[in-house]
């Protein structure tokens, strides 16, 4: 059987969700002001403004520069060794497998440099509300990590219901960016990736630093060791480490490339220091001058020895 | 969907997303009210840190942290609801200028992250303080 006779025509679910986006968005704005607590992050107009800037330059760059992921899967697609076609089943088992891609595909995103420059903006908001769901990179495909989907095309799924899949996870992903949502019902906490969950993936705070990397299913995080519960007493913070100083979203979007090639190219460094300041964990530095997530979390744990060993932190030892 | 639909419902839901976050006060930017203010945003996010002395600019949306060891000196900067707390590196130290009449520190960018800040300050003395720490780095700066 040739399947390219019989490849459905899926709509691109990101662009149809757009008015449900935004009618999301107004919901929000209102429900936060009706809860008035002074300790939630909330909206501001130009972090919104910025966030929405990112979405729009997202989709430009998705238009212009998509066709590159998906011709090296298409090519990728000639040596197949199987064919799940497009039923209901296959379209669930891909979305399956896709969401496991995408949980490693965002573990390496924060422990990489090289992904890391164009993974932060989507980080780079102190706010935590709908519109930061929509703060999405500019620069992905010139980190060349979609041949994490590759093994998908060669074990039978067709590219064209990857992307269908891969769209429908970024549209899942939107509404647990929110703090109008607590915790919800303990069986959907255990499976799905919920506002709690996402919300200690998107803080600052020691504790939560480079956990819950989940797309849909937060089993991911579960068995691979990096699931940490959010906890009353340590409300998240937003933002980063080390925050930007701006709202426009071009430096937004191409700070952390500047930085990263400037570190790189400093004088005096050795090609393994250079290769370091590309590819290693962010805070990463040759003469260990800075802050990367094991220091911080092992300078927390000194001083607040009673929390050593909780998840998310290091033992007393180190 | 058509580019041009796509185009025109982007539009519409910019315009009435930040229009509404507007309207509802998203855009009041807060000032650091007191030194005190200022240190506690300082401390929160470097506690190990020992402070020597705080100095909020004229305008409060800006604040100097001078730290007791090594001269480092810390920049905080009101950004709109949040605070952004950066630890000038020695090289940014060394590249600080001050403006004696005009009572300013002129602080140097950190890439795209973060322009280049001038700060006026009404307490003068900070210049000294600042002139000094930048001197010191300048010479410790490999040339």
């Amino acid at each position: 059987m040739n399947l390219d006779q019989f490849i459905p025509i899926y709509p691109d679910v990101t662009q149809i969700a757009i008015p449900f986006f935004v009618i999301a968005i107004v919901v929000e704005i209102f429900l936060l002001r009706r809860l008035r607590h002074e300790k939630l992050a909330g909206f501001e107009t130009r972090d919104t403004l910025t966030s929405l800037m990112m979405g729009v330059g997202n989709v430009v760059a998705g238009l212009l520069f998509g066709f590159v992921a998906f011709g090296v899967l298409m090519l990728a697609w000639q040596f197949r060794v199987y064919e799940f076609g497009f039923s209901v089943w296959a379209i669930m088992l891909c979305f399956i497998i896709d969401d496991l891609r995408y949980y490693w595909y965002h573990r390496i995103a924060h422990r990489s440099r090289w992904v890391w420059a164009e993974h932060i903006n989507h980080h780079s908001s102190q706010h935590y509300n709908l519109s930061t769901a929509l703060r999405q990179s500019w620069t992905g495909t010139f980190t060349g990590m979609f041949i994490l989907r590759i093994p998908l095309v060669l074990i039978g799924f067709h590219p064209v219901l990857i992307a269908f899949v891969g769209g429908l996870n970024l549209v899942y992903q939107f509404w647990i960016h929110t703090e109008a949502i607590g915790k919800m019902w303990r069986p959907v906490e255990l499976i799905f990736n919920t506002p709690s969950h996402h919300r200690v993936h998107h803080a600052t705070n020691a504790r939560y630093l480079d956990a819950n990397y989940a797309g849909t299913l937060i089993v991911w995080d579960r068995m691979f060791g990096s699931f940490v519960e959010e906890r009353d007493e340590d409300m998240p913070r937003y933002g980063l480490v080390k925050n930007i100083g701006t709202f426009n979203p071009v430096r937004v979007a191409f700070h952390e490339w500047w930085a990263m090639f400037a570190d790189a190219s400093r004088p005096g460094l050795t090609i393994r220091q250079r290769l370091g300041y590309l590819f290693m964990p962010p805070g990463w530095s040759h003469d260990g001058s800075r802050e990367d997530t094991a220091k911080i979390k092992a300078d927390y744990v000194r001083r607040h020895p009673d929390q050593a060993g909780q998840p998310g932190l290091p033992d007393l030892k180190s | 969907m058509e580019l041009v639909i796509l185009a025109i419902g982007v539009v519409v839901g910019v315009v009435l997303v930040v229009g509404l976050v507007h309207m509802t006060g998203g855009s009041k930017s807060k000032r650091f009210a007191s030194t005190d203010q200022a240190l506690a945003v300082f401390q929160n996010r470097f506690p190990d840190k020992i402070v020597e002395t705080v100095h909020v600019a004229i305008g409060g949306r800006d604040a100097l942290v001078l730290i007791a060891n090594k001269d480092a000196i810390a920049h905080l900067h009101m950004m709109g609801a949040n605070p952004v707390v950066r630890l000038l590196t020695d090289a940014e130290i060394a590249r600080t200028k001050t403006m004696i009449n005009e009572g300013a520190v002129v602080l140097p960018g950190d890439g795209l992250a973060v322009s280049a800040t001038v700060l006026q300050f009404e307490d003068r003395t900070i210049l000294s303080d600042v002139n000094r720490r930048m001197m010191r780095k300048t010479m410790a700066e490999p040339q």
